[in-house]
């Protein structure tokens, strides 16, 4: 599944980036990255994302270029 | 390096502060620089940068730069290009940094060392800070601080930016000797085949040679930004921790709240605006009162020395005309310290992140919102703040739009012209008309401003923007704001202000005197007898600027103003509410009745009232007044906005706003007279 259709406050794990998502890579976002969706804006976007110890705000469309797991414990 | 700056002593050595956002790297500089410090400014550069100077070692105090915070050298925006054009010493006005202050945040080294490993590749002397510590042990982070100086090779110094922590060995490893890092010790692509590229790849430093295979191969990216973050997981060993940020998430819960957020926050930024606006009223009336002091004093010493008529020009002139901006620098002081507060405070990244989806709508984003916000209180702050945006169509919309947002300087307008025609009565039993007027006011040129973004936006979508940055903003931990550093910016932009607003009101003032008081013409014997105020009256009437009033009267006219108001719209050009104390001297008000109208409006509203065309009936008419108060909502009438704009972008923006502004209030003041007239308020 990609970052835009999974599951809230669960740890993730990246599998791939598509070649449009190459203007997240630099804030963490590479394959074996640990990442979590928190929540929302109060209109669904944008959303905030916790990833390598910061909390960002991401436009959600930007989302759908990151391939993710759910990491089981 | 160092060696070619000592036989060039001319040329400071030059030192730039660089990291990721909210690594308190400005507050290192603050503590680096002192008060010694201003607003960068290079040719075609606006960044949100600063520029001080900081004493290293003996000698030459050094030159240092405080760069926009970034999470890389890959130029993705604007403010990222200018970074890395500034450390490669690309950029016109400032020579390749000497020495590279690194700040890094000790609490999230893995974000944090993926920007040092690309300034590492520059090949340019680094020292390092690793900044927070204090934060980041309480958090329970062990810094790795000993094996980052053994791994990278350069000075790597704990500091605590907020205490002075740490300052005096960064200033000591700042003047030892420079030192680069080590080749072993940075990052190798894992695929054997990328890295044997790498090194073939032309250029003079491994981020040259990198660049040049990025640009030649798309996919190098994923590849290189996965390489980085394999060194840091290895530089780290495996010790990956983060300052945990469990009270965060609590206030969160509640600031971020889908239906608690935008309450609390629409509660903030109406405390902001309580505290702009009435906060700031004594100290305006303050202001006020000293330029009147001031004038005063002048017009009782001057005239023996210099003359009647220079006096006239000092402060008629000069004095009333400056004193028009400096009056605006209490608000606009509250304004910088309470955004200041919520910025430091962690709270606006917030804000931009509640308001990014609405702003979106109309083709702009959470980063235009400072702007917006300031440009409530005076656009020039608002416009020096769009520096902030990273996507440069955006910051041209947003300044584009900036003087639509309903400045102070427009109030004294409004306040007249309500206080006179608009009827005291109420809506619906509770709503004051002149007060839903007033907000009307307000919201006509907020949404003309989005409306025009919107189109904007929509039609150059695909040639401007390029693509949207998925990035809108980093939620930083809350933090208390350092009352010195708030301080200091206060002074820095304050002072920024000044010379920017009041250089160009000084011009104008002077320019606007001259129109207003040439030719000199004597005035016919029935006039004198009438008093010193018709005298007045008489001379403005005739002066450049009265016919030019006279001139424009056929366009003006399908407005609904007469001659009389057209002088007062061209002397609005030095500060908007100059209008009214110009309306005062075009209709003749006694001298202690003028001068009483910044207190009290009365006298100038009844001359108002009483006005009569040649035909009998009264000039200010409900279509008149309505028309005028469009006008003044949409038209740029500011002489040191239309500076400002030109110094952010070009001569052609700058006019080109001037006139579609003064199209649209134009079209707006028209349609409103007209279609008033003819519902049988004219």
């Amino acid at each position: 599944m990609t970052l835009a259709e999974a599951p809230f406050q669960t740890v993730l794990s990246i599998q791939s980036l598509a070649p449009e998502g190459a203007d997240l890579l630099h804030l963490g976002f590479v394959p074996g990255a640990k990442v979590r969706l928190v929540r929302t804006a109060p209109l669904g976007d944008p959303v905030e994302v916790e990833i390598a110890g910061a909390r960002l705000a991401i436009r959600k469309d930007a989302l759908g270029a990151v391939e993710v797991v759910e990491v089981t414990t | 390096m160092s060696a070619a700056l000592k036989e060039a002593p001319a040329e400071p050595v030059t030192l730039v502060l660089v990291g990721n956002p909210n690594v308190g790297k400005s507050t290192l500089f603050n503590g680096l620089t002192g008060l010694r410090q201003k607003v960068a400014n290079y040719a075609g550069v606006t960044v949100d940068a600063r520029e001080g100077q900081v004493s290293i070692g003996e000698g030459d105090p050094w030159r240092a730069l405080d760069l926009p915070g970034t999470y890389s050298l890959i130029p993705r925006s604007y403010d990222e290009e200018i970074v890395e054009q500034a450390l490669r010493g690309a950029l016109e006005g400032l020579p390749a940094p000497d020495r590279i202050l690194v700040v890094v945040d000790a609490g999230n080294l893995r974000r944090n060392l993926f920007l040092l490993s690309e300034i590492l590749d520059l090949g340019r002397p680094v020292v390092v800070a690793l900044n927070m510590v204090d934060e980041a042990r309480r958090g329970g982070v062990t810094v790795p601080t000993e094996e980052l100086r053994e791994q990278l090779g350069v000075p790597v110094i704990e500091t605590v930016a907020s205490s002075g922590e740490g300052l005096e060995e960064v200033q000591a490893a700042l003047a030892g000797p420079a030192t680069f890092a080590k080749g072993e010790g940075l990052w190798s692509f894992e695929d054997e085949g990328a890295q044997a590229r790498f090194e073939a790849a032309p250029g003079d430093s491994r981020w040259e040679r990198v660049s040049a295979l990025r640009a030649e191969d798309e996919t190098v990216k994923g590849l290189e930004a996965q390489a980085r973050y394999a060194w840091i997981t290895s530089l780290l060993q495996g010790q990956d921790t983060v300052v945990d940020r469990e009270r965060d998430q609590k206030i969160d819960r509640v600031l971020l709240h889908p239906v608690a957020g935008p309450l609390i926050f629409l509660v903030v930024m109406a405390l902001v605006f309580q505290l702009i606006f009435t906060g700031a009223s004594p100290l305006m009336d303050l202001c006020e009162a000293g330029f009147g002091a001031l004038s005063g004093w002048l017009n009782a010493v001057l005239p023996g020395v210099i003359g009647a008529g220079a006096t006239s020009l000092v402060t008629d002139g000069v004095v009333a005309g400056v004193g028009a901006v400096v009056v605006f620098l209490p608000q606009i002081l509250i304004l910088f310290f309470a955004i200041g507060f919520l910025e430091d405070s962690g709270y606006m990244a917030r804000a931009a992140f509640l308001v990014d989806r609405p702003l979106r709508a109309a083709g702009l984003s959470g980063r235009s919102f400072i702007p917006l916000l300031s440009g409530f209180a005076c656009a020039i702050p608002g416009i020096l703040a769009t520096r902030t945006i990273p996507n440069r169509f955006e910051r041209l919309l947003a300044v584009a739009i900036l003087p639509l947002m309903t400045c102070s300087a427009r109030l004294p307008v409004y306040a007249l012209l309500i206080a006179a025609f608009i009827p005291t009565t109420y809506v619906l039993g509770v709503f004051s008309l002149q007060a839903l007027v007033l907000f009307g006011l307000y919201l006509v040129g907020l949404a003309a401003g989005l409306v025009f973004t919107f189109v904007v936006e929509r039609s150059q979508r695909k040639k401007q923007r390029g693509r949207a940055l998925p990035l809108v903003v980093e939620l930083p931990p809350y933090r208390r704001p350092a009352l010195s550093g708030l301080l200091l910016k206060l002074r820095v932009r304050g002072g920024d202000f000044l010379r920017r607003a009041g250089t160009v009101v000084f011009l104008v003032s002077i320019v606007l005197w001259f129109l207003l008081n040439f030719p000199a013409v004597q005035a016919p014997a029935d006039v004198v007898a009438k008093g010193p105020a018709a005298v007045k009256s008489h001379a403005i009437s005739n002066s450049y600027g009265g016919r030019l009033g006279h001139t424009i009267e056929p366009v003006i006219k399908p407005l609904g103003y007469d001659w009389k108001i057209g002088i007062g719209l061209i002397a609005s050009f030095a500060a908007r509410e100059v209008f009214v104390s110009t309306m005062g001297v075009v209709y003749s008000l006694e001298e202690e009745q003028a001068e009483g109208l910044d207190d009290d409006t009365k006298p100038l509203e009844a001359a108002l009232k009483r006005e009569k065309d040649s035909r009998g009936t009264p000039v200010f008419s409900v279509a008149t007044v309505c028309s005028l108060l469009i006008f003044y909502a949409f038209a740029l009438q500011c002489g040191a906005t239309v500076a400002v704009v030109k110094r952010e972008t070009s001569w052609k923006f700058a006019l080109g706003q001037l006139f579609m502004l003064l199209a649209l209030a134009y079209v707006g003041a028209f349609a409103t007279y007209q279609i008033m007239s003819a519902l049988g308020f004219g």
